[in-house]
């Protein structure tokens, strides 16, 4: 709604007269991310929702806190280059592999990422787990067992999310899950495409 | 007897501390239950009286309750909220715990009684409530900020009763002429014929947050109904300064009908308020705990329909979530009793401009640039997807078109003043939004006196423009989007819901499409030049196989709450029979599936699908889209589906705002075929709308319909 769309109706009031040469994006800030997203470190395969996942050793998100600029969220993270704000995610390139893990410090928390193997689009790995256990009786003693907090059940949906705790691989969790003979499947959590109010 | 004395009149000891100077064992660590400063022996309670005497209520109008202890010295005191408190008849009205509060129950008729006992230990006092007659109110005469029996707001609240207001913007907008243009949602017949407004429904808002202790919205929402992600209370206020998209959303649906600010489509329904949007509260399984799939923190379980002012803005294909569709499912089915939950849902803003999309090649030609089909959820079969209409009954400048979308309802254009915004936009930019509620206070929200905030608008300044209508700068006037239009349908839905509480799901949304109302009738299709020919890349209204009447703009049309109550008060439940779908039935592809660059020949692969359920009538429709690509662009691709009756239904247009390389397994959902037979041939087409951009091959097609 809203200023929100008055500043899309200043950006249609801008739009030039398009011609069929125009017909691709080819948006600079589009290409300023490519090229960001090129030097990137790659790491382990993940699927989740039917979609293959890469993740993005060399890049991590952090929250935005309320009215925080991307950059003022990147620097309190320990610096680094901003790939692109996906909600109140900050998806940066920090400089250096890391593990696929939850990460706290005193500043803040930051998030693995991912990309999509097909689409290109950066996903976020919030530390959660969406978890089908054979029996529902067993999702707590599931967790448990592989260090992990239950999050919520959903009987009604044979699912459970769990969330790793800070330090903890989230793609390993995932993979430990999977082969428990307690579980009928296991897969990350991505955010991928936010939900926004329109 | 001093023991029993503090534990019957707690209060009382409360009140007359001053005299009893450490009762029951408080203060000086004493214990034992004396008051070893008082001589005189405690008053104890002699009588309980309930007033007002055998009161009467009207079917919608809660009543507050009083008791009052007669005590043995003769002195009087309230006690309302010490008593015990019971209702002889629950099924007629209860009684609020520890308040008095009467509340009549849905489904209670007018003349029916109940005794409300409040007792205290041995002794009781009651009364006889007896419920009167739905009162009827008309908005009509609400025509000024002071009309009798309006609130200040109605004259200007066009999405209710269209007159040709300007909803404090520049233009106005163009009058419902009796409720048959589609200006409007054509309320005011239900409040002044039935006097319905949404009592014993309970609407969930699913979003940012909600202002519970505002103004306008506080008598309704459920006492601890809601839910904060963030901290885990029940109190989903926004801490945000900027605006708070779910109390405006909340507003449209039930702004009380209390002599303050505004009114609501259904200003007795109730509400809870799930903070899903609000920053860092998203997640997967707050999305399903929102969405009915939770019993505890948050209890959604109750909710009649589930509000959804989202969406995504994806320019590449997206599947649906299997765990989500599975909650929409489960909702459908289980709640409400069985009868299922209602989902309504916004299509998106998306028409000009959206995300990251590039927009130009829609633009041009005059198409949606986003598709109400690129969000996955929008194409599953619960979802009532919803497009905006503005003051004038057309649609909204910004909202997203598509084949997925059920209906029409008011969300209003920007609502600007030029005095304020300034005069560079679009004639548009000036028409009406929607009135109503905003974070209360100057100092935050739409409206504010923050030289830095947001305004737009002169109502939007507060202070004592406009006479001060919005001196509190509680309101604002330039809410709008399918966010609107949202809330404008559940709160119909509210009224049909009252109207006819033994209406499933799928009732209400047969319901709903046999009652919109066509507009924009003259709207023209789209026809773009390819390098073979012309191709028809949208459509103008189309008349399916059943008589129903589709535009991807509006989908069945502008809802009419008058015509959709009328028809709820004598619908026959069970009419549709058993809800059922073919499961996923594979296309016949053809011998080259390499779809030709800038033409219209396009590649068709067929499908055979036998009658759905027993009767094979559709209820709904999905298809799935696999292509390859060679540098394919999937902003080329045009999708349309034809049905065995003729009808053809395109499921995306040709230079919309899609840039992924390919489709994997896309679904993409049309309402046009509601009502025909299933069985027979359907033909699906994929035309490649632009030249260059590389080839895409089709490589797979699926289709699955649901109905009875």
């Amino acid at each position: 709604m809203n200023l929100r769309l008055i500043t899309l109706l200043v950006a249609f009031l801008a739009l030039p007269a398009s011609s069929q040469a125009a017909d691709e994006p080819a948006a600079a800030a589009l290409a300023a991310r490519a090229a960001v997203l090129q030097t990137v470190a790659r790491g382990a395969t993940v699927t989740s929702n039917q979609q293959q996942y890469q993740v993005l050793a060399g890049a991590r998100a952090v929250e935005s806190q309320q009215q925080e600029q991307p950059q003022d969220a990147i620097t309190r993270a320990g610096g680094g280059k901003l790939i692109e704000t996906k909600g109140a995610f900050v998806v940066f390139a920090a400089g250096q592999r890391h593990a696929p893990v939850v990460a706290s410090t005193n500043n803040a928390t930051t998030y693995p990422t991912v990309i999509n193997t097909r689409t290109g689009v950066v996903g976020v790995l919030p530390g959660t787990l969406k978890v089908k256990p054979k029996n529902m009786a067993n999702a707590q003693a599931i967790a448990a067992d592989h260090g992990l907090v239950l999050v919520r059940a959903f009987a009604h949906l044979q699912t459970a999310f769990y969330r790793v705790n800070v330090g903890q691989d989230v793609v390993a969790a995932a993979a430990a899950l999977a082969a428990d003979p307690r579980v009928a499947s296991a897969e990350v959590e991505v955010i991928e495409h936010v939900r926004i109010p329109q | 007897m001093k023991v029993k004395w503090c534990a019957e009149t707690a209060l009382y000891a409360l009140m007359a501390s001053a005299l009893l100077l450490s009762a029951c064992g408080g203060g000086g660590g004493g214990g034992g239950g004396t008051s070893s400063n008082v001589s005189n022996t405690p008053p104890t309670l002699q009588s309980i009286s309930v007033t007002p005497g055998n009161p009467t209520t009207a079917l919608n109008a809660r009543i507050q309750l009083m008791a009052t202890g007669l005590y043995s010295d003769n002195s009087t005191m309230d006690i309302t909220t010490s008593v015990t408190w019971g209702s002889g008849s629950t099924g007629v009205a209860t009684v609020g715990a520890g308040t008095g509060l009467v509340t009549p129950v849905a489904g209670a008729t007018a003349g029916q009684q109940t005794v409300i006992t409040a007792s205290s230990g041995v002794v009781s006092g009651s009364t006889s409530v007896t419920l009167s007659a739905l009162p009827v109110f008309s908005i009509a005469n609400c025509t000024t900020a002071t009309s009798a029996g309006c609130e200040p707001l109605a004259f200007q609240q066009w999405g209710l009763l269209n007159t040709g207001q300007n909803g404090f913007a520049d233009t106005a907008g163009v009058a419902n002429a009796g409720g048959t243009l589609g200006t409007d949602i054509n309320a005011n017949a239900v409040y002044s014929t039935y006097g319905y407004t949404g009592w014993g429904v309970t609407v969930g808002v699913v979003d940012s947050g909600m202002e519970i202790a505002h103004e306008d919205l506080k008598a309704n929402v459920v006492p601890g109904g809601s839910w904060n992600f963030i901290n885990n209370t029940t109190d989903p206020t926004t801490t945000s300064t900027t605006e708070d998209h779910g109390t405006m959303v909340s507003g449209l649906i039930a702004m009380s009908k209390n002599g303050i600010g505004g009114m609501g489509v259904a200003p007795n329904a109730q509400l809870k308020g799930f903070n899903l949007l609000a920053t860092g509260a998203w997640s997967l399984a707050n999305e399903i705990a929102s969405l009915g799939g939770s019993a505890a923190s948050p209890n959604s379980t109750d909710v009649s329909i589930f509000n959804q002012s989202w969406g995504t803005t994806n320019a590449v294909d997206v599947p649906v979530d299997p765990t989500v569709e599975g909650q929409y499912a489960y909702g459908t089915s289980t709640l409400r009793g069985g009868k299922g939950a209602l989902y309504v849902k916004s299509a998106g803003n998306g028409f000009g401009a959206y995300g990251v999309a590039y927009c130009g090649g829609a633009t041009t030609i005059g198409i949606s640039c986003q598709n109400a089909n690129f969000d996955p959820d929008n194409t599953l079969p619960y979802n009532i997807v919803m497009g905006a209409l503005n003051a004038k009954g057309v649609k909204s400048s910004y909202s997203t078109a598509g084949s997925a979308l059920w209906a029409g309802t008011p969300g209003g254009e920007y609502g600007l003043n030029a005095a304020v915004a300034g005069a560079g936009f679009t004639a548009g930019a000036y028409d009406p939004a929607m009135v109503t509620t905003d974070i209360s206070g100057c100092a935050a929200g739409f409206s504010q006196t923050n030289a830095s905030g947001p305004t737009g608008s002169l109502f939007n300044q507060g202070g004592t423009n406009l006479g001060g209508i919005n001196s509190n700068c509680n309101y604002t006037n330039i809410m709008n989007g399918t966010s609107s239009a949202s809330p404008m349908m559940s709160g119909t839905i509210a009224l049909v819901l009252e109207a006819n509480p033994a209406l499933t799901w799928r009732e209400v949304k047969d319901i709903l499409a046999k009652t919109t109302i066509q507009v924009d009738t003259a709207r023209a299709g789209v026809t773009v030049a390819l390098s073979d020919g012309s191709y028809v890349a949208e459509q103008p209204w189309i008349t399916n196989a059943a008589g129903y009447k589709f535009h991807n703009w509006y989908g069945f049309g502008a809802v009419n709450a008058s015509a959709a109550v009328n028809m709820a008060k004598s619908y026959v439940s069970g009419s549709l029979g058993t809800f059922a779908n073919t499961g996923w039935i594979a296309g016949t592809l053809p011998a080259t599936t390499t779809v030709p660059d800038n033409s219209v020949a396009g590649v068709s692969a067929t499908f055979t699908v036998p009658a759905v359920g027993v009767s094979g009538t559709v209820e709904a429709l999905q298809v799935q889209v696999t292509t390859s690509a060679t540098g394919g662009y999937t902003g080329d691709l045009g999708i349309e589906l034809v049905s065995p009756s003729g009808t053809k239904s395109i499921l995306k247009n040709i230079k919309d705002g899609f840039n992924g390389n390919n489709l994997n397994g896309m679904v993409l959902a049309s309402n046009a075929f509601y009502g025909e037979n299933s069985a027979g041939t359907w033909t699906i087409k994929v035309v490649d709308g632009w030249a260059g951009s590389g080839i895409q091959t089709l490589t797979n097609v699926a289709i699955r319909v649901y109905g009875h």
